[in-house]
């Protein structure tokens, strides 16, 4: 069977659009989220009761703003923590996403407070049940692509800027555990299948079957002319519908330190 | 005065997000009452569960009769016994109810027959406080025979353990595998035992998995093969022994004997439990398993059934008042053959 180590999924995409981008004349900025996450699950298969809990975040981000107000931008982030349900069981959850995409001012007009555009993001969220000894954890994947948009505007004193960004995400492709087991639907209807199986376990990722959408206010201070720092509250909402669906929702407070290369 | 706005504007959209929706997300959890509990239980194993043709079970009236017992205003006992009744049917020693004040379990598989096992003799008469430990292997060597209890298959053994087992198994004429009151545990750890004692892939059995709500839902039939550990083998005759508390994990084991070359099987039948368990969560918090594989020899039989031993030798308990345990004896006499 062939391993595609998750790594390259993490760091093609970064290198894509790095190379891409060499030799143009852009403004790239690199930043550094830490928080904490508010975050709740609620996996089908396994329960119908809600998980709730919170754990530590972190997301790392690069920029590049082009002539015109253009900007691409490429993030990663990742989530790990402890929920409970109301009856005192407990699960780890683990969430990591990667997500690229470019903004373009509206009515291309650079000074614009208003961005809009196309982003693609994967996410990945793994859920372990403590009472489960078998089939856990359960596994949660989508690629999918959708429209991003942008507003921010200084706030009094120069320095401070307020930015809220949000998208949501509108087809794509989503791979679960399967029915009854921890392994791909697909691997798990056919175990002798191999590398197919994991093909044979994609499934459409649409409005209606699937939610992935996010909102994020910032509120930023600049430092120096080439670092800032952020405030921000970033809303994720995840949904797909599948044999059984999943759910789950984070609501993450994070620091951001931004520094202009 | 733009500027004000803007920034009361943020900070309410900032408070709201942050006003712990999460939750709100995720709606609210779904009805405690008995017959949402009772029926969401039902539902999962209608759906999942992986016997009910092999064993005959009418889940549907089953599932009419046991709803019929329910009452708005039942106290969880009550509810519990309704459910524990029902999953009795089952028959299936991987079918639990866990509540916070019982556990529900059908143990006919074992409780209905004589153990053929006397914990005290062995460890007086064959163990003693001179036992090595590998893990949670005991082995003690009498006369050229080595003697190995395998309690369970809860965890598995490091290279260097099984290594230590191979060479101490190495200078003998034979090896006792007890796997008498062994209640399983990692079909992974059989695999890594049995590896120690063959010299070729062992196919032993084919799985399949409930993919769907339909009776017939299941995946394809998956090859259950033991491949050799590359390490160092045993290559002399080897002597299992079951009881009917060798379940789940145990009974796997006990067929991969029945295939395996210089293996033998001695004792009593094992109690089954040829289907993997998987886990869920009721609306009040209760947890259950049921089985939701099949595991079948390679003749079609199911080990959910139990696996017979190739020489049925019940225990003998005027032998065990001499201080014998007659079953280790016959697996001894049969290695020495």
């Amino acid at each position: 069977m062939i391993k595609i180590p998750l790594s390259a999924f993490f760091l093609l995409p970064f290198l894509l659009l790095f190379l891409s981008l060499q030799g143009q004349d852009a403004d790239r900025s690199l930043s550094l989220s830490v928080g904490w996450a508010q975050a709740a699950a609620r996996e089908w298969a396994y329960s119908p009761l809600g998980y709730a809990g919170g754990g530590p975040s972190m997301e790392w981000g690069y920029g590049v703003e082009k002539a015109g107000g253009k900007t691409d931008f490429l993030r990663v982030r990742a989530f790990r923590g402890e929920l409970a349900n109301s009856f005192g069981a407990s699960a780890e959850l683990q969430a990591y996403g990667l997500e690229h995409g470019t903004l373009y001012a509206w009515k291309r007009e650079a000074a614009h407070p208003f961005q809009w555009g196309w982003i693609h993001r994967n996410h990945l969220q793994i859920l372990d049940f403590a009472d489960a000894a078998n089939y856990s954890p359960r596994f949660s994947f989508h690629s999918t692509l959708g429209v991003a948009g942008a507003y921010c505007v200084p706030l009094g004193d120069s320095r401070f800027q307020a930015l809220v960004r949000g998208q949501i995400q509108v087809l794509g492709i989503v791979v679960q555990s399967g029915y009854v087991s921890n392994a791909p639907i697909g691997q798990e209807a056919d175990p002798n299948a191999g590398a197919a199986g994991w093909l044979q376990s994609i499934r459409l990722f649409r409005p209606g079957n699937g939610w992935d959408f996010s909102l994020n206010p910032q509120l930023s201070c600049r430092l120096s002319p080439l670092s800032a720092c952020s405030l921000s509250y970033r809303y994720d909402g995840f949904l797909v519908r599948g044999l059984h669906a999943s759910r789950h929702s984070q609501g993450q407070y994070l620091l951001t330190l931004t520094t202009h290369l | 005065m733009k500027s004000r706005t803007l920034t009361f504007g943020w900070l309410a959209l900032f408070l709201l997000l942050a006003s712990a929706c999460e939750k709100q997300f995720l709606g609210p959890d779904p009805d405690v009452d008995p017959f949402a509990v009772h029926d969401h239980l039902w539902e999962d194993l209608r759906d999942r569960y992986s016997f009910f043709a092999e064993k005959n079970i009418h889940w549907d009236s089953l599932g009419t009769v046991s709803r019929g017992q329910l009452t708005a205003f039942m106290s969880d006992r009550e509810l519990f016994a309704v459910i524990d009744e029902l999953l009795d049917h089952l028959e299936d020693g991987h079918v639990n109810l866990v509540a916070p004040f019982d556990v529900a379990r059908n143990w006919d598989w074992f409780e209905q027959f004589p153990s053929n096992y006397d914990d005290e003799l062995i460890e007086a008469e064959y163990l003693g406080p001179t036992a090595r430990h590998l893990g949670s292997l005991r082995l003690q060597a009498h006369d050229s025979i080595l003697y190995v209890k395998v309690p369970d298959f809860g965890s598995s053994w490091t290279s260097s353990e099984l290594d230590a087992l191979v060479d101490e198994a190495n200078g003998q004429e034979g090896v006792v595998l007890d796997l008498r009151n062994n209640g399983g545990g990692s079909l992974q750890a059989a695999f890594h035992l049995m590896s120690c004692f063959v010299e070729e892939p062992l196919l032993y059995a084919r799985r399949r998995t409930k993919v769907g709500p339909g009776s017939n839902d299941f995946s394809a039939w998956e090859a259950l093969e033991v491949q050799p550990r590359s390490g160092a083998r045993y290559g002399g005759k080897v002597a299992v022994l079951t009881n009917r508390r060798s379940y789940s994990t145990a009974t796997h084991f006990a067929e991969m004997a029945g295939v395996a070359p210089r293996m033998r099987r001695l004792g009593d039948v094992t109690g089954g439990g040829g289907g993997t368990p998987v886990y869920g969560e009721l609306p009040n918090g209760w947890t259950y398993r049921f089985s939701a594989t099949q595991a079948v020899a390679l003749d079609g039989r199911q080990l959910e059934a139990g696996v017979e031993p190739d020489f049925l030798v019940p225990l003998d308990r005027v032998a065990v008042a001499a201080g014998v345990d007659n079953i280790v004896e016959a697996a001894v006499a049969w290695l020495r053959e």
